[in-house]
């Protein structure tokens, strides 16, 4: 039985063939970083072959005595002759690139311009580009002496967009000069899984927000009506209430506050689904994405803490642009799979706010997970465990031995979540394919409740 | 309106006929036997060599084989010409295996060359010349010299052919133009 692989930034290198706009420009899309190219001038493939040829028969017709071997040698030699220089080749290149983005979201587009210069004249500019992890090219066009690229990142990470190599060929295609281009790195955010929902804690902290809090206080939801005490604003008499018990009474109102919230991410290890492919913690970052963008449109403030290797963090924090420092905190994380045991105790205590709301973001497949949980439990957050699929494990032989054993693995993790439920932490599943706000509805019905009160 | 190119049906055919060609010259060489094998062998190379590698020139590994696979098409045309040096073929025979060797390699250029090799394909001088220049050498290989006065004959129509090859070279050289793609600073 294979279980789902861990795998470490493992990049899909998988790139589609460009459209290649104008002329003939058979662009390469290479995976593997290779070795400089030589950088003087050098013989192409067709002056090779002609040659070749051309030697080939001589040599031949020399050593058998057959003179019409001479012939197969004079076409080959009048087609080097008309080919060869005498025009122009191009000397000193030189390029430079300009990146349209380097910070984008995942399936966003980044442009790329590479403009040549050179002296003389170029036959034919021949880009390859060795894309970098979780790159595609979507098109490659050369107009003059410009090579535009349309990249497409499709994986979340800090990543180096490639290099590209750029052949001049001249006039004849008989020689050739390569210049490498560096294209430099890209952040590439994680697109956030699609959420709206905020399911809060018992406590929320004094702060205004939009929450509807236990307290009374100054909101817009009424909880009840009390007698008017001298001062009070008349505009909140309940005149129903007034005429019926014959005393001034006014409405009372809950507070409105905002919740705060920590995600925290198990980078401990990263799981390839055996039959989708997908990555686990790519997942993970998806969808702590989209909850803190959620919490963020709802004037929250959101934190984020990264387990697994180093551990990172960023205490809770509000405003849109929080989101991006939120995102980039974590954006290394892939780096950090280790088997390092994170020590909760040495994250500083504005990581973890008392009564923060925590969501551990989780496959569920580590012990040191559940060691972590527990002193996160302790601590008296409340929390809430977001499971994310890692796909079931394939048996090596299909038959009933495999068939026990997937019986058994299922039963182990379900297992694992009733633990996590009787110890009352809520265990909600993120089924692939479906938005975070099926996962999250649940915690809806009641507010989510810490040990400590 | 500019003539497609051949693809890779047409390349593998040509190579086929090279290959046969070329085995012919050996197999008429010699007596009926295991030499009737070597055309066979020759059109199954030039099956898998015969379609031109279009790819990057990048060399992805120092093996062998993947060498000979990157240069099939060049080992696969100086493989056709060291095959027919080992028989004495006929004239119409030479004729064939010189025509079908230019084809491939002008072939080879349009589709691998990039627009040099294309500019070559739809060019009618540069074909004509290639071919101009190896029935000139062919005819005076086979010319019959031995023991009769034309020697100095078919000599000097060797080097006034040379010599219009040339000039046709250069007067072709002056009508070219650059084609698309090229770049100027």
């Amino acid at each position: 039985m294979t279980a789902a692989r861990p795998h470490r930034a493992a990049g899909r290198g998988a790139a589609r063939p460009p459209d290649t706009g104008a002329a003939p420009v058979p662009t390469l899309v290479l995976t593997r970083p290779t070795t400089a190219p030589p950088t003087g001038r050098r013989a192409t493939e067709r002056a090779l072959r002609l040659l070749t040829v051309a030697a080939v028969a001589a040599a031949a017709a020399l050593l058998t005595g057959h003179a019409w071997l001479l012939a197969c040698a004079a076409g080959p030699v009048v087609l080097l002759v008309l080919a060869a220089a005498g025009r122009s080749r191009p000397t000193r290149p030189a390029a430079e690139a300009e990146v349209g983005t380097r910070r984008c979201f995942e399936g966003d587009t980044v442009d790329v311009r590479i403009e040549l210069a050179f002296d003389g004249t170029a036959g034919w500019i021949d880009p390859a580009v060795r894309l970098g992890p979780g790159m595609t090219l979507d098109s490659a066009t050369v107009t003059g002496p410009v090579v535009e690229l349309r990249l497409t990142p499709h994986r979340w990470g800090h990543w180096p967009l490639g290099t590209v190599d750029v052949d001049l060929y001249d006039l004849g295609g008989l020689t050739r000069r390569t210049v490498r281009v560096e294209l430099g790195d890209a952040q590439v955010f994680p697109s956030p899984a699609r959420s709206t929902l905020t399911p809060i804690p018992v406590r929320l902290p004094e702060r205004l927000g939009e929450h509807t809090a236990r307290q009374r206080g100054e909101g817009a939801e009424v909880t009840g009506v009390r007698p008017h005490v001298w001062g009070e604003r008349q505009r909140r008499i309940h005149w129903p209430s007034t005429t019926r018990r014959g005393t001034v009474q006014i409405n009372e109102f809950a507070a409105e506050r905002a919740a705060d919230t920590v995600v925290v991410i198990d980078a401990l290890c990263d799981f390839a689904d055996p039959v989708a492919g997908t990555s686990s913690l790519d997942e993970t970052l998806r969808a702590a994405a989209g909850i803190a963008r959620a919490y963020l449109r709802s004037h929250d403030r959101v934190g984020v803490v990264s387990i697994g290797g180093t551990t990172r963090w960023l205490r809770p924090g509000t405003g849109a642009g929080y989101f991006y420092r939120l995102v980039e905190s974590v954006l290394e994380v892939r780096r950090d799979l280790g088997y390092q045991v994170p020590d909760i105790d040495r994250l500083p205590r504005p990581a973890l706010p008392p009564h923060a709301l925590l969501y551990v973001l989780t496959p569920l497949t580590d012990q040191r997970v559940l060691d972590l949980l527990r002193e996160l439990a302790a601590r008296g957050n409340p929390l809430v465990v977001v499971e994310v699929p890692t796909g079931d494990p394939q048996p090596l032989r299909p038959g009933e031995a495999g068939e026990l054993a997937l019986r058994l693995w299922h039963a182990d993790r379900e297992a694992m979540r009733f633990a996590l439920r009787s110890r009352g932490i809520p265990v909600v599943l993120l089924e692939p394919g479906e938005g975070l706000d099926l996962a999250l509805a649940p915690l809806l019905r009641n507010r989510v409740r810490g040990n400590v009160r | 309106m500019t003539r497609p190119i051949p693809a890779t049906g047409a390349a593998r055919s040509l190579a086929v006929a090279l290959a046969l060609a070329a085995g012919a010259c050996v197999a008429l060489a010699h007596p009926p036997g295991p030499a009737l094998l070597l055309p066979a062998a020759a059109a199954a190379a030039a099956w898998w060599a015969g379609p031109v590698v279009t790819g990057r020139p990048v060399r992805d590994s120092w093996l062998w084989y993947a060498q000979l696979a990157r240069h099939r098409n060049t080992a696969f045309a100086a493989g056709c010409v060291a095959l027919a040096a080992a028989g004495s073929p006929p004239l119409w025979l030479a004729a064939c295996v010189t025509a079908l060797l230019l084809g491939y390699l002008l072939l080879a250029d349009a589709v691998a060359a990039g627009p040099a090799g294309v500019r070559q394909w739809r060019s009618r001088r540069v074909p004509a010349a290639a071919y101009a220049a190896s029935a000139l050498v062919l005819l005076a290989a086979y010319a019959p010299v031995g023991g009769v006065g034309w020697g100095r004959i078919v000599a000097a129509l060797a080097v006034a052919g040379s010599a219009a090859v040339a000039g046709l070279a250069l007067w072709s050289r002056g009508i070219d133009s650059p084609g698309p793609g090229a770049g100027e600073e």
